[in-house]
């Protein structure tokens, strides 16, 4: 179906090749993950397959990439757009129409499919998608979710044989990420549709896709079977790459050699493999507790309002908020005390940005009170509350506006302090902590240096407390490792963080605390490893605890708060001591 | 701002109309405000507009609309006033200056003429459909299809740029820009830095949006390619008849010299 053979690439005005001598077949019917860190020629990879590259990207390029026998050095984009179908992270970019049915027939149109034939074919796209409720909706109306449904149902229409998606998940939330992962597959699997398919998830990539490509530096490090490639632990450590963790831990139980099994990707064949290897085969509750003293650090938190008012950094006293007549926030009421980590998780629209914006009196609460290190936001202006409290975005570009870092950094000081000697000396100080290059530009590098960008110079403040919207959302493995363990080291220091995140490993390993929010209410708050157990109020909120914590619920009490690969083999291991 | 441009829908008869009729038929409200130099002429358009956003169910949106024009009415009414000296002066003010009827009719007319003239056209953007109306364009009026969907893009990132503008402004002051300020000159300073995130952010998302368009076909599309017709109906033939009545009574009222 597609053929590449040696192709290099370098855009023009880049010093860099994006792309070194890649050799690839795709076959009809594959589902293909493409995986790596960012800048390791993903997207590079799919603009020459559906030739973007070089028809709107210039640049040097070598080798030959045939899609369905046209090659696509001579064919413009458009024409290969029949056999190609291509959908982006950015989803309002994509759309062109106010209504869900003309954003299907745009593309019909353009490419003159019959009129006879265009109700038909509307009407299969959204059934496909299963998105036929959403036919007459306006767009704008639509959730993110929907909207990328939208976007993937307007080249559906095309009949492409190949779809080929750059990151569709990237702005979405667990439950939507894995609703466009279902629907990919039943694509794949009813019409034989050759998926293709770049994405950092990878848990949604093994658990969907037939077989990866993993990058870095412009090479394909390996490729194949998912189960194959997982295998190749080495490799993707050097990509950057985190396997889910049932695959760590089946690698680490078969090099003890308390099993055969070669790899695990899900939970389901984890607990078997369990189960059958270890457990059936000679194992007793460890006696005395190996990773008693876990349990015993896992309490449930108590109201802490009594408690010493000058350790309480923030406390919300039965807050509302809302946009118009609409609630968003409802009767909140919590207290975090100083050097806290705190992770805020929730679904998409249960509120959590809007609560993290009432930390620093974006938003005044509309009845209730927010005091925050003894100021009440309400009589505090938020460009003032700076000084204490910063704020990273998601976006790291709507933050950065100076031409060198060194700069970016002065000026978030500039605004809380007029003394230059002070500013150039916190400069420089943050500068070595980070390790930056002071006269680089920041909008030409990465997206993870630009978020830890946004990061130096909110730090550079000094701010007592930190509140991280998203902060790892877009970055690779190792840009989110380095992100965090910043965060943590600051934490250590005795920064109070609160933190929205989606990824619950992030949460898992980081956060001690853990506020749930459902529909503007918090249903649970308390130690996270007692969280992650509240069957409750996570499908409340719609999310699925991280792999071990799973396994180890599923494998019954002798495994609870067995939560890391190290703690699980720990606890298996001792039972099997004891067994004998 | 947000959600100014958003389309707002109906099955009113306005919205039946043809996209190309209601288009002109806010110019041709435009221009019978322009011409008339009669005040209560103008105040007759400014409620017909309220009339008609009441009848397409805009009327919160062209209340809004009013409000937000209410603040820039009153500023350039003081201009106008101050300037124009001639005529019988009417209160006498400190500095030689003095408020005179003529200075006060023109002052009334402008504030009038803009309050009239800038509700129809965006009331009919937000009960059009941008297909529909890039649509219409090029099989009625034959616009080139290349203009009339950069002219319908350029309205729909509005509030995309709009949200995104918001969204820079509240990290700025997040990390302690005084935006929040209620000075306005300081404000005006402040805000000359953001134009490089935003700037970055438009360039972006201009790319993603000329890519995505080129690999659904854009370039291949011809007069002929459009799915849905847009016909002319008695309504539309209506709407005209009465934008002609509308010029011919501004023109006969300023005759009579009412």
């Amino acid at each position: 179906m597609i053929q590449i053979d040696n192709l290099s690439f370098q855009y023009q005005d880049d010093k860099n090749m994006a792309l070194k001598d890649i050799s690839l077949t795709i076959a009809k019917g594959d589902f293909i993950g493409i995986i790596g860190e960012s800048g390791a020629g993903k997207s590079t990879l799919g603009y020459a397959i559906n030739g973007i590259i070089p028809h709107h990207y210039k640049g040097d390029y070598y080798g030959r990439v045939t899609v369905a026998g046209l090659d696509t050095f001579e064919e413009e984009p458009s024409s290969l757009a029949l056999h190609v179908g291509s959908v982006f992270q950015d989803i309002d970019s994509q759309m062109v129409a106010t209504e869900v049915e003309d954003e299907i027939i745009f593309g019909l149109e353009n490419f003159g499919v019959p009129k006879e034939e265009i109700e038909g074919r509307i009407e299969l796209a959204l059934k496909e998608i299963g998105i036929s409720h959403l036919r007459h909706r306006e767009i704008n109306s639509l959730s993110g979710g929907q909207k990328q449904k939208v976007a993937i149902a307007a080249i559906v229409a095309l009949s492409p044989k190949i779809l080929l998606l750059d990151e569709p998940t990237g702005e979405l939330d667990p439950k939507s990420s894995r609703q466009i992962f279902q629907m990919l597959q039943r694509l794949n699997k009813e019409h034989n549709m050759t998926i293709i398919i770049i994405e950092q998830k990878i848990m949604l990539l093994c658990e969907y896709a037939k077989k990866l490509i993993v990058m870095k530096q412009g090479q394909m490090l390996c490729q194949g079977d998912v189960l194959e490639v997982l295998k190749q632990s080495d490799k993707l450590e050097e990509a950057g790459i985190n396997i889910p963790r049932v695959s760590t831990l089946c690698r680490k139980l078969k090099d003890l050699g308390l099993t055969k099994e070669e790899m695990c990707i899900h939970v389901d064949e984890t607990e078997a493999m369990i189960r059958q290897d270890i457990l059936s085969a000679g194992w007793s509750e460890p006696q005395g507790l190996v990773n008693g003293s876990v349990k015993n650090t896992a309490k449930v938190i108590t109201d802490n309002t009594s408690e010493n008012i000058s350790d309480v950094m923030a406390a919300f006293r039965n807050v509302s908020f809302g946009y118009n007549s609409e609630m968003v926030v409802k009767d909140v009421s919590f207290t975090i005390q100083k050097g806290e980590f705190v992770a805020l998780i929730g679904e998409n629209g249960a509120g959590k940005s809007t609560l993290s914006k009432l930390f620093n009196g974006l938003h005044k609460p509309g009845s209730g009170t927010v005091l925050i290190d003894n100021m009440n936001t309400k009589e505090v202006k938020s460009s003032i509350m700076a000084k204490s409290v910063g704020f990273l975005f998601q976006n790291p570009d709507r933050q950065i506006c100076q031409n060198t870092i060194a700069e970016e950094i002065a000026f978030g000081l500039r605004c809380t302090t007029k003394d230059e000697t002070e500013i150039e000396r916190r400069t420089s100080r943050i500068i070595d902590f980070f390790g930056f290059d002071r006269d680089a530009a920041p909008f030409s590098q990465s997206r993870g240096e630009r978020q830890r960008i946004a990061l130096a110079s909110l730090i550079a403040v000094e701010p007592r407390l930190l509140i991280l919207d998203e902060p790892t959302t877009g970055l690779d493995y190792r840009e989110c490792m380095e992100m965090m363990e910043q965060i943590e080291t600051l934490n250590k220091k005795g920064v109070t963080v609160i933190m929205i995140c989606h990824d619950m490993e992030v949460v898992l390993d980081f956060a001690k605390r853990v506020i749930v929010l459902s529909e503007g209410r918090i249903v649970a708050d308390g130690e996270t490893r007692v969280i992650f157990r509240n069957r409750e109020a996570l499908q409340k909120a719609s999310i699925l605890p991280p792999q071990i914590t799973e396994l180890s619920q599923r494998l019954g009490d002798a495994f609870m708060y067995a939560d890391t690969v190290d703690e699980m083999v720990q606890v298996l291991t001792a039972g099997k001591e004891g067994a004998r | 701002m947000k959600g100014f441009f958003d389309y707002i829908p109906g099955n009113t008869g306005l919205h039946k109309l043809n996209p190309v009729t209601k288009i002109m038929l806010s110019f041709i409200i435009c221009i019978a405000c322009f011409i008339s130099k009669n005040p209560y002429f103008l105040l007759g358009i400014i409620g017909l507009n309220l009339l008609l956003g009441a009848y397409a169910g805009a009327f919160s949106r062209a209340v809004r609309l009013l409000k937000g024009l209410l603040k820039i009415s009153v500023l350039l009414f003081l201009i106008q006033l101050l300037i124009i000296q001639s005529g019988e002066a009417l209160i006498a003010l400190p500095l030689h200056l003095s408020i005179t009827d003529n200075g006060l009719r023109t002052a009334i007319n402008l504030v009038l003429r803009l309050v009239g003239a800038t509700i129809p056209l965006a009331l009919m953007l937000s009960i059009t459909r941008m297909n529909d109306l890039s649509n219409a364009l090029v099989t009625r009026v034959h616009v080139p299809y290349k203009y009339a969907f950069t002219l319908t893009t350029a309205i729909r990132f509005i509030p995309v740029f709009t949200e995104e503008m918001a969204g820079i402004m509240e990290a700025q002051i997040s990390r302690g820009v005084e935006f929040d300020t209620r000075n306005i000159l300081k404000k005006m300073r402040l805000i000359l830095p953001l134009c490089v995130p935003l700037l970055i952010t438009s360039v972006k998302k201009a790319d993603a949006s000329a890519i995505s368009a080129e690999l659904r076909g854009f370039q291949l599309r011809t007069v002929k390619s459009c799915y849905k017709t847009y016909p002319f109906h008695v309504g539309d033939a209506a709407a005209f008849f009465f934008g002609a009545c509308l010029i011919m009574g501004a023109v006969l009222l300023n005759l009579t010299n009412l």
